[in-house]
């Protein structure tokens, strides 16, 4: 979530917030993107592993099969 | 109310009076109250006249399953007549028009709401909710008696109700088990219906029993599973059939490693070597096993989590200013995380469930501490590793987010006692819908320990220096 584009300030901003129907203080915009920066590391990870079996990234919903299946 | 639920039916059968309990059920949770705030209404009137009706089906022969018992519940599920405050500022105080199915299905069976209980707000907030404070620990008070479903577990321990209801996303009924003594269990995903009850993710969240003994847990598991055609994760189930056998043989229990025990304080290691011990004794094979995964878990559980319950919370948009900071500043980074970031977690369940998959092709159990260490700290909460400080959030759900990612079942046991007083506990997971094998194990240690039977010292409940804050119930 770092960089200099316009964007890279956009996500942790009052607007974004506001446009997605959000009232958030300056010291709770500023207490929600230190957790982001915090959570960076895990989901870097998660966007670097490979789609399970080589192949297009599963339904995400596919994680239900497994309670319905046994 | 020292018995467990088995424990006064026993008495009923032999003609003890439900008015008199619930009666007396009620006057020992105001004790409790006082001492541990457990508690945001007593439901004395409700409870009354409900103790009539089981008094006179005791006396006419056609007593049902649960008759006459007492039971709290933790205050974001519904109760017909009560207010559901969530422990926010922010709910309507207006009564519910219709109890949660849960405790539907439990008053159908006799079972008797008598409280509701305290819960951190909206069951995600700190462990200081502003509205009504924190719940001390009946092990002691200088301890929290953990989160979300606190209440309630201090309730069941310190000897007001045999058991009672809780929810658990990231561990909320399994962490106040453990730090409490009790036996608690996060049901299969769907396995409970989860109707009538305040949400906060559609895709973790489950309602479970917290008990003093897995012979309870075992009993309500099945009265309070199946669909109810409401809720649509809570879809048609294979059958529950309890383990009539009393020994571990034939199980195979996988003690995994890793990630998932090499933050454990030593205590909670020795307690969970013991249940090992004590389940190889009784005929278990016990086997090693790895979660590759693992250390994944706990973040990408709290980034599905934190962006359902911003999702969910949009419903009080313009009122964030008057929730608990700490429940605000945990659920606000879902409103920044991207949408594919959330649906790449969501795809990380399925990994998971296959590493899971992996282990239980050569194990029908998995053991791991349901929680690093004992009781929080209060004020702070902070929780203590072999003598080093950590926060909260970095320790609580390390093992127990593992069963709300891949919707696995997994079951709380107390396992002993660490030198400071306080219980420990392990966790018993098993493959989806498998919990009467994990509840078969629990029972199996019960029968050979007594640490589910161990009791908190009434002398130290009284010994409290610093009053709890937060607003009194009625």
């Amino acid at each position: 979530m770092s960089g200099n584009s316009r964007y890279s300030d956009y996500w942790r901003s009052q607007e974004l917030a506001e446009r997605l129907g959000y009232t958030l203080s300056d010291a709770q915009l500023a207490e929600m993107a230190a957790a982001v920066e915090a959570a960076e590391p895990a989901a870097a990870r998660l966007r670097a592993d490979p789609p399970l079996d080589d192949g297009w990234p599963v339904d995400p919903a596919h994680g239900d099969a497994w309670l319905r299946a046994r | 109310m020292n018995l467990d639920v088995h424990g006064l039916l026993e008495e009923y059968r032999g003609g003890a009076d439900p008015r008199d309990v619930v009666a007396g059920s009620l006057a020992r949770l105001k004790e409790v109250h006082e001492v541990l705030n457990t508690t945001i209404a007593f439901l004395d009137e409700r409870a009354g006249a409900a103790a009539e009706e089981s008094a006179r089906r005791w006396a006419d022969g056609t007593a049902r399953p649960l008759e006459g018992v007492p039971f709290a519940v933790k205050d974001v599920i519904d109760v017909e007549g009560v207010p559901t405050t969530g422990g926010s500022w922010v709910s309507s105080d207006e009564p519910a028009t219709r109890s949660a199915e849960v405790v539907r299905r439990l008053e159908a069976a006799g079972a008797i709401a008598v409280s509701k209980d305290t819960t951190t707000e909206f069951a995600v907030g700190g462990p200081n909710p502003p509205r009504f404070g924190t719940t001390r620990n009946p092990w002691d008070p200088q301890r929290w008696a953990g989160g979300s479903s606190m209440g309630t577990a201090a309730s069941v321990a310190a000897r007001a109700v045999p058991f009672g209801l809780g929810t658990d996303v990231g561990g909320s009924v399994r962490l106040p088990s453990a730090w409490c003594g009790l036996t608690g269990l996060k049901p299969t995903s769907g396995a409970i219906p989860r109707t009538g009850v305040i949400p906060l993710s559609w895709t973790a969240e489950t309602v479970g029993p917290l008990c003093r003994s897995a012979r309870d847990v075992e009993l309500l598991f099945g009265l309070l599973r199946g669909p109810d055609g409401v809720d649509p994760r809570a879809t048609a189930l294979p059958p529950f059939t309890p383990s009539p056998v009393s020994d571990a043989s034939g199980l195979r229990v996988a003690v995994v490693g890793g990630y998932l025990t090499e933050m454990c304080d030593g205590a909670v290691r020795s307690g969970l070597d013991a249940m090992t011990g004590v389940l190889a004794d009784a005929g278990a094979e016990i086997v090693a096993a790895d979660i590759p995964s693992a250390a994944e878990v706990l973040a990408i559980g709290y980034r599905i989590v934190w962006v359902e319950a911003a999702s969910v919370h949009r419903v009080n948009a313009a009122r964030w200013s008057e929730y608990d900071p700490v429940l605000v500043s945990r659920i606000s980074q879902g409103i920044a995380t991207p949408a594919v970031d959330y649906l790449l977690a969501q795809q990380f369940r399925v990994r998971l469930q296959r590493e899971l998959d992996d282990v239980f092709a050569g194990a029908d159990l998995i053991l791991v501490p349901t929680c690093p260490s004992t009781a929080p700290r209060l004020p702070d909460a902070t929780v203590v590793v072999d003598g080093e400080e950590f926060p909260l959030y970095a320790a609580q759900s390390r093992s127990t987010m593992l069963g709300n990612l891949t919707g696995a079942p997994g079951l709380a046991v107390p396992t002993g006692f660490a030198p400071d007083g306080l219980p420990t506990s392990a966790q018993l997971m098993a493959p989806p819908h498998g919990e009467a094998v994990a509840l078969r194990a629990a029972r199996v240690f019960q029968a050979l320990t007594a640490h589910h039977l161990a009791v908190p010292s009434l002398v130290e409940m009284s010994d409290v220096s610093s009053p709890v804050s937060g607003a009194t119930p009625d």
